[in-house]
């Protein structure tokens, strides 16, 4: 074992003296990550470039039996922060509600209306536009919600709005029908169709609509549940509250605050995390991550290199076995990778802090889990250099080929600032692993299935390419 | 005297049946004694680098088997690597660490550690002479002086047997001319087995208790440099540089006749093809058993036949000659 140790030594030891290395392994994430951070990062102030995002908001939706439109209320928040007037008197009364004179930030807070510009898209929007020759007509039949919802998607495309929320006609009618049993349950999902050159921006409008309707779900669940309860205990009760307005005596249930979407807004355990935390724990976990595949490729096909230079064969004819040295090399690329990413953590935590005006530590709390997660990825990493060792024929092949591959994967897995579909991006082991950072960051502390998917990835790709490897290494 | 390296039936065949095989080595038998500079030579290609890393451990034979010490290197690999060290061709050091560190990482893995190693590190860095740039990184050393770390690394446990492949490759001529006196040192001060391939004969005839010569993968010749030399009768060869352009067949047979030992005289014209063509002297050739006993006798006659020589030159036959001999092909080729 001590022979393992002294190779991994000197493995680490080789890495952190290669100048060259550095630079890929540190001084070049830290320095992305920065710029993205600094481009960003001032969300929260009055001079973000991420403001007053241009939504269109088209509402099909309806009042549902119990009198409240929901559609009407979301809409009414997406166009102004407008809840006060969209609300029925009663809501109006609920001491989340919103003050009428809301509407401005407060110190470091930005509201609603501040950060979306929606606009109300009708029939008479989209046939300016159209008249206007911005967008084509659509081919459906005019007046028609697959028409409007088409002229809409047509604006956002045409970069008129960074995205469109579609409200669906049934909206209000599905979460009624969460709240009140006589009711058989309704489906019905909001659309949020975004511009793919404005991913950011897009995602943030998907996150606020999302934030709302999980409030106005929650709320009706609730209802649900205690309705479901009285039903057992007092079903006369129940039946008299029914004949009544349910709505009115339970609106307080499901009417959402005005703070949803104050960016220092800290659930339990999270990180004291602003913007540029957040943005810095996005984009600086993937491109660590992106730069420690390189890492951990280098450290494993350095092999071929020791090869080429005759220092393997020196280690081969020493009486060290051979599984002691593959051994000492993997260990020692799991600790190169590991304190890469920790360097790379502390570095974009003192940058966070310097941005944020305050120390912060922007990857959350849970620091046996962000543990957890780094030894992950550093196993998932040098995994993957394994399989390329095993896999591919030559260091020079194996440098063009892992290049190839490293870049792939960060594009699948977000490293380069946009977003694939989830179905592909599940395929890079950069999305578990970022996804894992932003979890931890957001007090979710739940990364099991993250930290599982990144373990087998790296133990199955290591042994195969160890079988492999050993198959054809005659030196 | 002990037996220190032993092969038996040695062979290697790499590619397979389906896309076509090559026998690197076919089956050889070698037996290196105690304290014997062994010198395997051969051109590239020959199979001397599959032999040795066989041996070695580095390569698996296909067939046979060989020892260091006694032990089987199928069968007992650790053991009979504790035996050997090894000096290859490549400067086979870490560029980034220091000659101290390459050595005590060396070290660690043949077990070393402690102050035994300290103090062999030491040892071996007064040895090679680089003890007052021993915390230099070896990067910055010149190519002699990597050498130098180079076969220290090889020799730092003081193995019984040590294997050079071509230590000499790409240096001066002073520090080529150390190295084979360490080599000799190695041999006379410390009873080392030394395993030695070169394509340099002159290096092989230097150094060599022993040589044996390797072509298609077998052994085609075995034994002192001298036994080698004296098998395949090869003579020594007088040339001549005349100034004339014409020397006549007359001449030539009387210089064959006349003097004891010549067995051929031949005349290469300058400017013709051959061993002459870029000369402008004519040059007398001639093949003699003793060629410095026959050469006063062979310049009377060249005076009384009124052939100005310019110069002569007497070439004694050599490893090279051997293999010329043996193959037909220069050891270069």
């Amino acid at each position: 074992m001590d022979k393992v140790w002294f190779i991994a030594v000197r493995e680490v030891r080789s890495r952190f003296t290669d100048r060259r290395l550095l630079m890929i392994m540190l001084a070049a994430p830290l320095a992305i990550s920065v710029i993205i951070g600094l481009a960003f990062g001032n969300l929260g102030r009055s001079s973000s470039p991420i403001r007053d995002i241009p939504v269109a908001v088209v509402n099909h939706d309806q009042a549902g039996t119990n009198g409240i439109a929901f559609g009407v209320m979301l809409a009414g928040m997406l166009t102004g922060g407008q809840l006060q007037e969209s609300l029925p008197s009663s809501m109006a009364a609920c001491p989340q509600a919103p003050a009428a004179s809301s509407g401005g930030s407060t110190g470091n807070e930005l509201t609603l209306s501040e950060l979306i510009h929606g606009t109300t898209f009708d029939a008479a929007a989209a046939q300016q536009l159209i008249e206007d020759k911005t967008i084509l007509s659509p081919n459906a039949e005019a007046g028609s919600s697959d028409y409007l919802d088409a002229a809409a998607r047509a604006a956002v495309d045409k970069g008129i709005y960074t995205a469109a929320v579609i409200i669906p006609s049934g909206f209000s009618a599905s979460l009624s029908s969460l709240a009140d049993p006589r009711q058989p349950p309704s489906e019905s999902t909001i659309t949020v169709y975004g511009n793919a050159g404005q991913a950011l921006p897009a995602g943030i409008v998907r996150s606020v609509v999302d934030s709302i309707t999980a409030q106005l779900v929650s709320g009706n669940i609730a209802i649900g549940a205690t309705f479901t309860k009285l039903a057992e205990s007092q079903p006369e009760l129940l039946a008299s509250a029914l004949d009544q307005d349910v709505g009115a005596k339970f609106v307080c249930a499901f009417v959402p605050g005005d703070d949803l979407v104050r960016l220092d807004d800290q659930p339990v355990q999270a990180a004291d995390t602003g913007t540029a935390g957040s943005i810095l724990v996005t984009f600086g976990s993937a491109q660590a991550l992106f730069f420690a595949l390189f890492a951990g490729q280098t450290g494993i096909l350095s092999m071929y290199e020791e090869r080429k230079n005759w220092t393997l064969q020196r280690m081969l004819a020493s009486p060290t076995p051979r599984w002691a040295i593959l051994s000492g090399k993997l260990v020692g690329v799991l600790v190169t990778v590991l304190f890469q990413m920790l360097a790379l953590i502390l570095a974009l935590t003192i940058v966070g802090s310097l941005m944020e005006g305050r120390p912060t530590f922007i990857w959350g709390t849970d620091l046996p889990r962000l543990g957890l997660v780094l030894l992950a990825v550093a196993i998932a990493v040098s995994g993957l250099g394994m399989f390329l060792a095993g896999v591919l024929k030559g260091i020079e092949q194996a440098n063009i080929v892992g290049s190839v591959l490293n870049m792939g994967l960060g594009v699948i897995g977000g490293a380069f600032g946009f977003q694939l579909p989830r179905l592909i991006a599940e395929f890079s082991l950069i999305f578990w692993a970022r996804q894992a950072f932003e979890k931890l960051s957001a007090g979710h502390g739940d990364v099991s299935l993250n930290v599982l998917v990144l373990v087998a990835e790296g133990a199955v790709m290591f042994a195969i390419g160890l079988f492999l490897f050993n198959r054809k290494f005659e030196v | 005297m002990d037996i220190m390296v032993e092969t038996k039936d040695l062979a290697k065949t790499f590619g397979n049946a389906k896309r076509g095989e090559v026998q690197a080595v076919k089956g050889i038998n070698l037996q290196i004694q105690k304290g014997e500079i062994f010198s395997l030579l051969g051109p590239n290609g020959a199979g001397k680098t599959t032999t040795i890393s066989m041996i070695s451990g580095l390569t698996a034979p296909t067939r046979g088997d060989a020892t260091i010490g006694g032990y089987s290197i199928r069968r007992q690999p650790l053991e009979a690597k504790r035996l050997l060290g090894v000096v290859p061709q490549e400067i086979a050091l870490y560029p980034s660490l220091s000659a101290r560190e390459n050595l005590e990482f060396f070290g660690r893995m043949y077990g070393l550690g402690g102050k035994d190693l300290a103090q062999r590190v030491d040892g071996m860095l007064d040895f090679v002479e680089l003890t007052d740039r021993q915390h230099d990184r070896v990067e910055t050393y010149s190519g002699g002086m990597k050498r130098r770390v180079n076969i220290a690394a090889g020799l730092l446990h003081d193995p019984q047997v040590v294997y050079m492949d071509e230590p000499t490759v790409g240096i001066d001529p002073q520090s080529r001319r150390r190295i084979l006196d360490t080599v000799k040192l190695l041999r006379d001060q410390r009873g080392m087995t030394v395993l030695y391939t070169t394509h340099l004969m002159e290096e092989a005839q230097e150094l060599s208790d022993r040589v044996g010569i390797i072509d298609h993968g077998e052994i085609i010749a075995l034994g002192t440099p001298g036994d080698l030399i004296q098998q395949v009768g090869e003579q020594d060869k007088l040339v001549f540089k005349v100034s004339q352009s014409v020397v006549s067949a007359e001449m030539l047979e009387h210089i064959r006749s006349s003097v004891e030992g010549v067995t051929r005289a031949s005349f290469d014209p300058p400017g013709e093809v051959g061993e002459n063509k870029t000369n402008i002297s004519g040059l007398l050739i001639v093949n003699a058993a003793r060629g410095r006993k026959a050469l006063p006798f062979i310049i009377r006659l060249a005076e009384e036949a009124g052939i100005e020589i310019e110069s002569v030159e007497v070439r004694e036959p050599d490893l090279e000659a051997v293999f010329l001999h043996l193959t037909g092909r220069e050891l270069r080729d």
